[in-house]
């Protein structure tokens, strides 16, 4: 943390605030802004305010619209609020150990003085100006603290960016005490490193694709048969298009996951052999102490997740089938019906269950109970691993009532004359007609579950949190990977998480193709 | 002789009711009781476990196919059980006392199949008892045979529509929540829908929205993109692995095959870091480009298997009359597979259309989302003050109702498709 606030610290001061109001009646708790270059991804506004009695915390919302009033909705309900930040007063602020120095985004100083001449200054070194502590990410500065001065992250450079600070009581009211808006515009040189040299991604592409099109090239001239020669013609343009986008992006995250490359050192990433894999199983970032950084634990409930998914979708579909093939009256308008999980767009489908799960929703409110589906551990797991059931059993009913259509009715007819029961005509007639078709779905079901992205995180986020740079309780390994990828940004530590996901997917995909045969390749 | 023939295989009709609801209604019981147990309510929780209890011993006791063994021989505790959950199903309804009518429907659907089952099985028992003491006449058993002739088969058909119907609810619940949620008026979760208050304004606010227009348009872009350029490249691909036997086809082949088990998560950081790098994030290009990619093998194989399907000899007849290659290609080829390239376009633009992890990688401004980050982001604020319920569902609605047909119109291709190894949208 020293080291990237020395080099804010010695970005030049660029632009200033262009406008600024203040409530009548109420004191400005916003005295002075200025703009300041970064060395992160994004620019930052830094700007410091004056300490209002009585409160709890500090809510920034900062947007690049304009608010449209100064009303308490108006924050909230802003068109596009864009990132907030809170800052927390308390008493006895603990420092939060949990949280890793990266997770800071919101660099903060409180000091007992009023607001500093130059907000361009070099805050750590000064001894007027202390850090404050930190709670789960979140700056703590303590009641007596009589100004406060941040560097608000997540500023587009060129943009004007209206910002309104309120103070809030311990009622979570706002006290209308210090409500301030103003906008400024960023005008700094982004200090963010320069553009990776992508010379050495040009030439590996250029190697593939020379490469295999001089193979080609050679092949079709060199083989003796019309039969042979135009299939490298027709074939080469796909093949350049899977090896280039496909194949060399596989082995380029295999690279990286050797790299430390991340957001901040991006393009400049150096070789570190097998850290990030070290990182991935060490208790190096076991922030909650529990002995395993997070890795065990959501491998588990990947397992958990796959399998209980796949069995309920086989289960159910095969169940469902049988009932839709069994001579029911209106079977089309049934199909039809069972058909709307699987055709409502994914996304849609899962925001949708989010609505209703919510814990102010309609599930709650249908069944009059009061749980937190989406909040507590274990219902949150059963709410994702239900609403996958959801979205996948109709498939499976459609797949397994084509299947069940194609067994010859007279084995039944047979069966029926010679009374077998009902349980044996399943288990020895059914089942054993269906297995070809079950076994490789349901291997590829377990791939497709496996690497399911967007249930799990646009439901949960991979919620509930446990603790900062740590897996939540419903992560799967996909979205683990996003998450340490694009939220803290670490790219060369995602790439090896994915290498470990891949060499896993193998065990699923060997099974699917000894099953398949290949997937029939002769045909 | 035909007296003993009908008692043997007399089974009285509630008997046959029981047989094909008892599982229905020990489900429902279940369902009860969980609701209960979250409802924090204990007597509920007693009574629908008692009730549960008892209807897990009637279904213990059934006779395990009822023509082998027409009554149980525990018609005694058949009774008991019966009984019990008739009588606590009603203790159930008489304890709750729900508010509105919603609440009280839902009571009464939960009480109701064991109140049914409950006395069906007193029934049963008490004609299982007549049979069991040689009560039972010859006339009667004739005259019960005849009628469980007659409603046997309409016993088991209501059995399967009752349970098709739960089934069907569930399937259409959520769809029909986002149904209401679009039409009550105001932005909140908490609606409370009725005929009377049902409004447009979201579908209208929606309609006049500049940004939902503008995520339209670059979701239509992007698809018909991915489409265009993906089949351009698939087409002959698949022509070629299909017609010509060279070197290394096999390996070819294998390669599209396991390319769609590669998890996108592999291939996102550093398809991030290079788009990145070439300065293609936020645009179609870059979009497009991975969509195409994601979606080639699949149109290769799809494609390939129908190529395999046109007979050879209609190519070769045409070379015989002087077509050129280009000739056989867009006069014999092109319009014969033209079905397989339509299902083809389906899935690449269905692909397309509902992705979301990639755009959500790719996309950082918000003029340049796709629907699915779109909309994904009008609610997914972290405070619940920013989401915008009503106006997702509408928009939702709009979204989903040419994609639902659509997958109604092609469900036999779609399912086919799928099974040949897609990649799940």
């Amino acid at each position: 943390m020293g080291g990237r606030l020395a080099v804010t610290s010695a970005i030049a001061l660029i632009a200033l605030l262009l406008t600024s109001s203040t409530v009548t009646g109420a004191p400005p708790l916003v005295t002075d802004t200025s703009i300041d270059g970064d060395v992160d991804l994004n620019n930052r506004v830094r700007y410091g305010f004056q300490a209002v009695d009585g409160s709890e915390r500090y809510n920034i919302h900062y947007s690049d619209v304009p608010f449209t009033d100064l009303e308490e909705s108006s924050y909230n309900g802003n068109s596009d609020p864009g990132p907030q930040a809170w800052i927390l007063v308390s008493q006895d602020p603990a420092d939060d150990p949990t949280s890793p120095d990266t997770l800071k985004f919101l660099l903060c100083w409180w000091s007992m003085d009023g607001l500093p001449d130059d907000l361009g200054g070099d805050f750590q070194a000064d001894p007027n100006w202390q850090e404050p502590t930190f709670l789960v990410g979140m700056p703590v500065v303590p009641p007596e603290a009589v100004s406060v001065v941040c560097d608000l992250p997540g500023v587009v450079r060129g943009q004007e960016v209206y910002i309104a600070t309120v103070s809030v009581d311990a009622d979570g009211d706002y006290t209308g005490d210090g409500l301030n808006v103003l906008s400024a515009i960023t005008l700094a040189e982004s200090a963010k490193p320069p553009d990776p040299d992508m010379t050495s991604v040009y030439i590996a592409i250029g190697v593939i694709v020379g490469g295999l099109c001089l193979t080609a090239g050679v092949l079709y001239f060199l083989s003796p048969s019309r039969r042979e020669r135009g299939g490298y013609i027709f074939v080469l343009p796909a093949i350049l298009l899977l090896a280039t986008l496909t194949f060399y992006p596989v082995g380029y995250g295999i690279y990286l996951s050797f790299t430390d490359e991340s957001a901040e050192n991006y393009g400049q990433g150096e070789f570190v052999g097998l850290d990030n894999y070290e990182t991935l199983f060490s208790d190096e970032r076991d922030y909650d102490g529990d002995g395993d950084p997070g890795f065990w634990r959501t491998f588990t409930f990947t397992l958990i997740w796959t399998f209980g998914c796949v069995a309920m979708h086989m289960l159910l579909g095969v169940m469902f089938a049988m009932l839709l093939e069994s001579g029911i009256i209106g079977k089309v308008a049934w199909r039809t019906i069972l058909l709307i999980p699987w055709a409502v767009p994914g996304y849609i489908s899962v925001i949708m269950w989010r609505g209703m799960l919510n814990r102010f929703g309609w599930v709650n409110g249908i069944l009059t109970s009061d749980i937190d589906y989406l909040g507590l551990d274990n219902w949150a797991k059963f709410s994702v691993i239900f609403v996958n059931i959801w979205m996948g059993f109709s498939f499976m009913t459609m797949t397994t009532s084509g299947a069940l259509a194609g067994i010859p009715k007279d084995m039944y007819e047979a069966a029926n004359i010679d009374g077998v029961g009902r349980y044996h005509r399943f288990r020895h007639l059914t089942l054993p007609q269906l297995m070809p078709a079950l076994v490789p779905l349901s291997l590829l079901g377990m791939i497709w579950t496996f690497n399911l992205f967007h249930v799990i995180f646009l439901m949960t986020g991979g919620g509930p949190d446990r603790f900062y740079g740590e897996p939540g309780v419903t992560d799967i390994l996909v979205t683990f990977v996003y998450d340490v990828a694009f939220i803290d940004g670490e790219y060369g530590l995602g790439a090896a998480w994915s290498v470990v996901i891949f060499l896993m997917l193998i065990v699923f995909s060997t099974a699917y193709l000894v099953v398949t045969k290949g997937g029939e390749v002769e045909g | 002789m035909r007296g003993d023939l009908a008692t043997k295989w007399w089974t009285p009709v509630s008997l046959r009711g029981v047989v094909s609801f008892a599982w229905i209604s020990l489900l429902i019981t279940a369902f009860m009781l969980g609701i209960s147990w979250m409802r924090g309510d204990d007597h509920g929780t007693t009574l629908s476990l008692m009730a549960l209890i008892a209807n897990t011993v009637i279904v213990w006791i059934l006779p395990e196919d009822v023509p082998a063994r027409p009554v149980p021989e525990k018609f005694g505790l058949f009774l008991v059980c019966g009984a019990s959950m008739a009588i606590l199903s009603v203790i159930y309804l008489s304890h709750r006392s729900s508010t509105t009518i919603g609440l009280t429907l839902v009571d009464y659907w939960m009480a109701s199949p064991s109140m049914i089952v409950g006395a069906a099985a007193v029934v049963a028992a008490v004609k299982s008892s007549r049979w069991f003491m040689g009560r039972a006449t010859t006339s009667e058993a004739l005259e019960g045979l005849a009628r469980s002739k007659r409603h046997t088969g309409r016993i088991t058909q209501a059995a399967k529509q009752i349970v098709l119907l739960h089934l069907g609810i569930f399937a259409v619940l959520p769809p029909l929540w986002t149904i209401m949620l679009s039409l009550s008026p105001g932005n909140s979760l908490s609606m409370d829908f009725s005929i009377s208050s049902a409004t447009l304004e979201h579908y209208r606010k929606m309609w006049e929205s500049e940004r939902f227009w503008g995520w339209l348009w670059n979701s239509i872009v992007v698809s018909v993109a991915t489409t265009i350029f993906g089949l351009t490249v698939a087409f002959p691909a698949a022509y070629g692995f299909s017609r010509y036997r060279f070197h290394g086809r096999k390996i070819g082949l294998f390669m599209f095959l396991i390319v769609q088990m590669f998890p996108g998560a592999l291939i996102l950081v550093p398809y991030f870091i290079v788009m990145k790098g070439f300065g293609l994030l936020n645009t179609y290009i870059g979009l497009v480009i991975a969509y195409s990619v994601t979606a080639l093998p699949l149109c290769v194989w799809l494609m390939k298997g129908f190529f395999d399907t046109i007979p050879r000899e209609l190519e070769e007849a045409a070379r015989v009359d002087g077509c050129s290659q280009i000739q056989i290609f867009t006069r014999i080829i092109f319009p014969l597979s033209l079905p397989a390239v339509a299902v083809t376009c389906l899935f690449s633009f269905l692909a397309a259309w509902n992705e979301y992890l990639l755009a959500l990688t790719f996309l950082s401004d918000t003029d340049r989302y796709t629907l699915p980050v779109g909309l994904a982001s009008m609610v997914s604020s972290a405070q619940a003050g920013d989401s915008y319920w009503g106006d997702f569902a509408a928009a939702s609605i709009l979204i989903s109702i040419p994609v639902v047909l659509l997958f109604i119109m092609f469900q036999r291709y779609l399912v086919d498709g799928m099974v040949a190894g897609a990649v799940k949208g």
